[in-house]
């Protein structure tokens, strides 16, 4: 049980350290956003996976369990935000060539 | 077709998520001492008044109206039992797809932003339908305005994903609506385009 504990939390964090890869290699704000809402979603649930086989049924587990599913909701809505708010503001994203 | 809340409705309303917000309250104290629960209570019935205040007010709520409510909600429910682990399969596949993009040397993304116009109709749908585009492969729901959606595609295969219409399609699934089999997508190249 805790090895697969283990093995949870190091692929969350690998994915953790793809997010941070992502904000500083990608060209522009939008595709920014997409690292963070995408693989920070999946790092976290991997930790907090990792963390709730460690733990086993107790009560803490149910905390882990809804902080996964809180976060689950709050990033998309996060993402979803930050962009209308850019393009609202008239940022447009970077394009790598112009289409026809 | 909506229909205007009734009274014994909007009581249910607000006894439902008192309970459940009092619940996740006692969930993450886990203390049965009667000081804690008071201040539970109390705290849930604030979280509901200040959710009716910012999000219902007085514009109309958008019910749906069903023939068969209990029979919806029941297919409803399994439904979406049989959605969640379809998104959760589709998250990780997404993860992989924007972890690919990410860590090849090239940087091969090629990012635009299209929009098109949903199917469905009720609210609910549409922001489930929001969230999910969100966390599936490379894609962000940047706006939703009266059913017109624009998404920012981090690469060609998250663009072609969201012509085939498979979240839409399982989305109108869950609530009975109907979806095509493709999505038209218009390009956004301007901010004009929209700007509302």
């Amino acid at each position: 049980m805790n090895v697969a504990g283990d093995v949870f939390i190091g692929l969350g964090l690998v994915f953790m350290v793809i997010t941070a890869l992502g904000l500083v290699r990608l060209p522009d704000f939008f595709s920014r956003v997409h690292a963070v809402s995408k693989s920070e979603t999946l790092g976290i649930a991997l930790l907090l996976l990792g963390l709730i086989l460690h733990e086993g049924a107790t009560l803490l587990s149910l905390k882990f369990a809804l902080i996964l599913v809180f976060v689950a909701i709050a990033n998309p809505v996060g993402a979803h935000l930050l962009t209308r708010a850019a393009l609202r503001t008239g940022q447009m994203p970077w394009r790598k060539e112009e289409r026809g | 077709m909506d229909v205007r809340p009734t009274k014994i409705r909007q009581t249910l309303r607000w006894t439902v998520q008192t309970l459940a917000l009092f619940a996740v309250w006692f969930a993450f104290s886990g203390h049965t001492e009667i000081e804690f629960l008071v201040v539970g209570a109390v705290v849930a019935v604030l979280g509901t008044a200040l959710t009716h205040w910012l999000f219902a007010g007085d514009q109309d709520p958008r019910f749906m109206h069903v023939p068969y409510p209990f029979l919806w909600f029941v297919r409803g429910f399994f439904r979406s039992l049989l959605y969640i682990p379809w998104l959760l399969w589709e998250i990780l596949v997404s993860n992989l797809h924007v972890a690919y993009l990410v860590l090849h040397p090239r940087l091969p993304v090629e990012p635009n932003l299209v929009g098109f116009d949903t199917s469905l109709q009720s609210e609910t749908a549409q922001v489930l339908l929001a969230q999910s585009i969100t966390l599936t492969p490379g894609t962000v729901t940047v706006d939703v305005t009266d059913g017109r959606f624009i998404v920012h595609c981090l690469s060609n295969k998250s663009r072609q994903g969201m012509e085939e219409g498979s979240i839409q399609r399982k989305v109108a699934g869950i609530f009975g609506e109907s979806a095509p089999d493709r999505v038209r997508l218009t390009d956004v190249v301007r901010v004009e385009q929209v700007l509302p």
